[in-house]
């Protein structure tokens, strides 16, 4: 099935390594944070896609 | 037409999501079967997974496989009330195209620190289990169905699965998920061919098939023997690849086949790619094997009428205390089967006079490695 772009980089994130951004995506914020007892993982992300893109369904 | 999905036991695991991150963006990935129960020590689930579990929900493609259920426990505990509320919760969050569980009993005093261990195939157990099934589905209001269990302690136990399993799900339409590594552990320490057991099961209601890997063990009381165990932290042996190509032929209402593992044994680079390797060569004998036809919906009118109170066995439930007491505290194989031999057990449905000394221990071994539970 297809996972858009932005799942994948939130849980490439999580998991510490990297995923190429298809050039379609700008200015991506996504932030990891946990909370104090380092257990919880919580993803704050903004997309500004440029374009609608059919290749990654994003925009 | 109905196809038939290939999909991952997706748990939140590191390892585990790191092994599968490459097949997700490849969208490899047709199903996810999430074991649900599994969080109860993480107050949230981080967003992102639960926006995965909501993408394949909301396309029919994932499925709820409980773990500390323990739908067969004689007594229906407060843990087991809350296991179902917790259920419900979840098909409120999540649209599941089935919810199952596992056949037999949790041992263990704490809910979470136990093992799964096989039950007599008698009428009080298929009664209980049916109860419970029933209050299962009336709350995840889907198809519900129960896992072939991979230990047994004698022949008899194994060729007898099958077909109580059909008895069981029958009770409320429901389905078998086969776990064919759980089979092939019954064929390589029983020395059965696959025909002799595949037969006693209602291949019909087999709507889920699971493959995985294990272990070996030399037994310690058979010196001749070593005992297959389902420990799903290795890749999957050819051998369950080729009972993959026999059984998926013989299931015409199946609808996702799961590869299963376990975080722990997907540590390194090179076991994630083993497990990349061995989705894909599963996918690819799903792929050839489309049935291509219709599948049978295995939902029932609902609701199901049930008691106000859970059916419940005080004789199956201090036995069961009794096995999981004489498993958990033994020291050795022998204190083990002196205390059987001396128990209320003794000449009783559990027949434990027939017991194989190779598959006590391996009951005794597989009980002292989960009695503290995951930590």
């Amino acid at each position: 099935m297809k996972i858009s772009k932005n799942l994948l980089a939130a849980i490439a994130l999580t998991l510490g390594t990297s995923v190429a951004l298809t050039s379609c995506v700008k200015d991506e914020v996504i932030t990891v944070t946990t909370d104090e007892k380092g257990n919880e993982t919580v993803i704050e992300g903004e997309q500004n896609p440029t374009d609608n893109c059919p290749a990654c369904g994003m925009g | 037409m109905a196809a038939i999905y290939s999909g991952i036991g997706c748990n939140l695991d590191k390892n585990l999501l790191q092994s599968i991150f490459p097949l997700l963006q490849n969208e490899k990935i047709e199903a996810i079967e999430w074991s649900f129960d599994t969080l109860y020590k993480q107050k949230n689930i981080p967003d992102w997974f639960i926006e995965l579990l909501r993408i394949f929900g909301n396309a029919g493609r994932l499925v709820g496989h409980g773990v500390y259920g323990s739908l067969f426990a004689g007594v229906w505990s407060p843990a087991q009330a809350d296991w179902l509320q917790h259920l419900s919760k979840m098909v409120k969050n999540f649209q599941f195209d089935h919810i199952s569980e596992h056949f037999g009993f949790m041992t263990g005093e704490d809910f979470h620190k136990g093992a799964p261990l096989n039950l007599p195939m008698n009428k009080t157990v298929l009664n209980l289990g049916i109860d419970r099934l029933k209050r299962v589905q009336n709350i995840a209001n889907c198809p519900v169905g129960i896992e072939n269990l991979a230990v047994a302690y004698h022949w008899d136990s194994v060729r007898r699965q099958g077909e109580f399993l059909g008895e069981l799900v029958a009770a409320v339409d429901g389905f078998i998920i086969l776990d064919l590594h759980n089979l092939y552990c019954q064929l390589h320490n029983f020395e059965l061919d696959f025909e002799q057991v595949i037969n006693a099961y209602p291949l019909e209601r087999v709507r889920e098939i699971h493959i995985s890997g294990g272990s070996w063990e030399q037994s310690q009381v058979e010196k001749d023997k070593i005992i297959r165990r389902d420990t799903h932290d290795a890749g999957a042996p050819e051998s369950v690849f080729e009972l993959l190509q026999k059984a998926i032929k013989l299931c015409p209402n199946l609808k996702f086949v799961m590869f299963e593992q376990l975080g722990v044994g997907l540590q390194t680079a090179a076991a994630q790619q083993i497990f990349q390797s061995d989705f894909t060569k599963m996918q690819q004998i799903v792929s050839q094997q489309q049935n291509g036809k219709d599948i049978i919906s295995f939902l029932p009118n609902l609701p199901h009428l049930v008691d106000n109170q859970v059916l419940e066995s005080k004789e199956l439930a201090q036995q069961q205390q009794v096995l999981s007491s004489i498993l958990e505290q033994s020291t050795d194989y022998e204190q083990v089967v002196g205390a059987l031999h001396n128990s209320e057990l003794q000449h009783s449905d559990w027949q434990i006079e027939q017991w194989q000394p190779a598959m006590i221990a391996t009951a005794w071994a597989i009980a002292q490695k989960w009695k503290n539970g995951f930590n």
